[in-house]
């Protein structure tokens, strides 16, 4: 299972996508790449940019390696504060599974350039 | 920075897609036909773009939050005028600016008499008084358009968050407002805001969640009408953060468009002298103690729970304590999703959206809050009181964060959104 419920009440159509992607992903572990590129798309692009290369008050994505992405990410799962936006990551990363943080590690850090 | 690449994404397929996908009937049109509405890229490359002002020749005055002020002309060179701090390729720079979190340069405005006295405006953090400010300062622009000269703080006293807060997105910086824009009559006005500061809202002189009616030399607006004992560059109070400030052209009135906190972005017709009712302050309202005395977004303001429900702790509009509020013309549903800039579209290019008003939404991800991030046409009644009908633009490219809105002199709408890039939208074929 590639995506539980990922804690945002997204639109009908946005939901749908990676849903349907994490239902052709199967049950194993490995990093899925297209599912990630969709939960990228739709749920932090929003905030860190489309190319993640931060904007507004949200921090840069871009240029990270996928180690600290992952731990940033299993940080916020936990439910500790890191910096004043904490609230936002762990609401969002809350229901991540441990396969939709290494895919997500791995999507950005190998997609957008620093 | 490239210049006008024209997206020309009247794509009629992906209208079809949208609309299937979210089920919606497509309801027959009568005027513009929104799916008509074209984009091109003014200018990309840009970093937190926050705000645009124009010439009559298109001469484009645009700030950068954490970069500075520069201005496109109408060639499309671009001249970097005033960095922020010691940022690299400005003709100049403020020393004492500085950018931290949601604080840096962000709103800019032409002085309508540009032509005879070469005046602009730009409101910026500033490290020259301790504590911080946020200052509305006056500079003359270059007969060629390279550089300013002759600043003058107009404005020096607009509170600055220093330091950090046990809140969400609580950070120093926070909540500046930031609008600049000269109204109809020729009057200055400047939004700000509460800074996550309990006392700021219904404070008589301190200027933060304010909307501020000034000349150019930073005066107060002889008709303001503030209650006694108030700062007379008071328009109105008791604001949470102003983003967004429009001069509707069939009424001559102000509306706003304020970020709610974690429900209940609104837009309110402004009073001279109006309380727009925000009070966060602990021990009061039925509330007890609060994070750091500030219950903006109590009750529970590290999870999701039911808006309106947070709504009825913490009003965004108390008209229980402050029965003569102004009271909001639209609150987004009861969400809040970054609702911040607005300006009223203008000439029958925009067919029935001629006269109405257009606000930006930013969006939030966050605790069941739909992200929500679009343009909405607001229409209101003929006395301009009242909303009537809210539209979602069709957009003609990609959503993003809309940080700024403004109508050109070409009577199309440019868009500035965070990720860097600003739109020209232009409607018919």
């Amino acid at each position: 299972m590639t995506i539980k419920s990922f804690g945002l009440a997204l639109g009908l159509a946005i939901v749908c996508m990676p849903l349907a992607a994490a239902a052709q992903s199967g049950g194993s572990d490995d990093i899925d790449l297209a599912s990630a590129a969709q939960l990228f798309k739709n749920n932090c692009s929003a905030c860190h940019g489309k190319k993640a290369q931060g904007v507004a008050s949200y921090p840069k994505l871009a240029g990270q390696d996928a180690a600290y992405l992952a731990g940033k990410l299993q940080t916020y799962r936990a439910g500790e504060m890191v910096g004043p936006n904490s609230v936002l990551m762990i609401q969002n990363a809350k229901d991540l599974s441990d396969q939709d943080i290494a895919s997500l590690a791995a999507y950005i850090s190998t997609t957008f350039e620093e | 920075m490239k210049n006008t690449k024209n997206l020309m994404l009247r794509n009629a397929l992906s209208f079809m897609a949208v609309s299937v996908a979210f089920t919606t009937p497509v309801m027959a049109e009568t005027g513009m036909n929104t799916t008509n509405l074209q984009a091109e890229v003014v200018v990309e490359g840009l970093e937190n773009p926050w705000d645009m002002a124009f010439l009559d020749d298109g001469t484009m005055l645009f700030t950068e939050k954490c970069k500075g002020l520069s201005v496109r002309m109408p060639d499309g060179e671009i001249n970097k005028l005033y960095g922020v701090g010691d940022t690299d390729g400005y003709a100049s720079n403020g020393t004492d600016l500085f950018c931290e979190g949601q604080a840096g340069m962000m709103g800019v405005a032409f002085d309508p008499d540009f032509d005879d006295n070469r005046r602009i405006y730009v409101y910026s953090t500033s490290s020259m008084s301790d504590p911080h400010t946020n200052r509305l300062m006056r500079f003359r622009l270059s007969e060629d358009f390279s550089e300013v000269s002759n600043r003058t703080d107009i404005v020096d006293d607009v509170p600055y968050k220093m330091a950090a807060s046990d809140h969400p997105f609580g950070g120093p910086g926070a909540h500046n407002g930031g609008r600049v824009r000269f109204g109809p009559e020729g009057a200055l006005w400047l939004t700000t805001g509460d800074n996550h500061n309990p006392e700021i809202p219904q404070s008589p002189d301190l200027m933060g969640s304010k909307v501020l009616r000034i000349d150019t030399d930073g005066n107060a607006h002889p008709d303001n009408a503030p209650p006694a004992g108030f700062d007379k560059r008071t328009f109105t109070y008791g604001h949470r953060n102003v983003q967004g400030i429009a001069f509707n052209p069939a009424t001559g009135s102000v509306v706003t468009a304020e970020h709610g906190p974690w429900h209940s972005d609104e837009i309110t017709v402004l009073e001279n002298g109006g309380n727009a009712g925000w009070d966060p302050r602990d021990n009061m309202a039925g509330r007890g103690d609060c994070p750091d005395g500030y219950c903006g977004y109590m009750p529970n303001q590290n999870e999701g729970m039911n808006r309106f429900e947070r709504a009825a702790f913490m009003p965004m509009t108390d008209l229980q304590t402050y029965p003569d509020a102004m009271e909001p013309a639209w609150s987004n549903n009861g969400w809040s999703q970054g609702t911040c800039p607005a300006v009223f579209l203008r000439g029958e290019q925009w067919g029935n959206w001629d006269g109405a008003m257009a606000v930006g939404i930013m969006g939030i991800g966050f605790g069941g809050t739909p992200i929500g991030q679009r343009i909405d046409i607001i229409e209101f009644n003929d006395d301009g009181t009242e909303v009537v009908d809210v539209t979602e633009m069709t957009l003609p490219m990609e959503s993003g964060r809309f940080r700024a809105l403004e109508q050109g002199p070409d009577g199309s709408l440019y868009t500035a959104i965070d990720g860097g890039v600003i739109y020209k939208m232009t409607p018919g074929s």
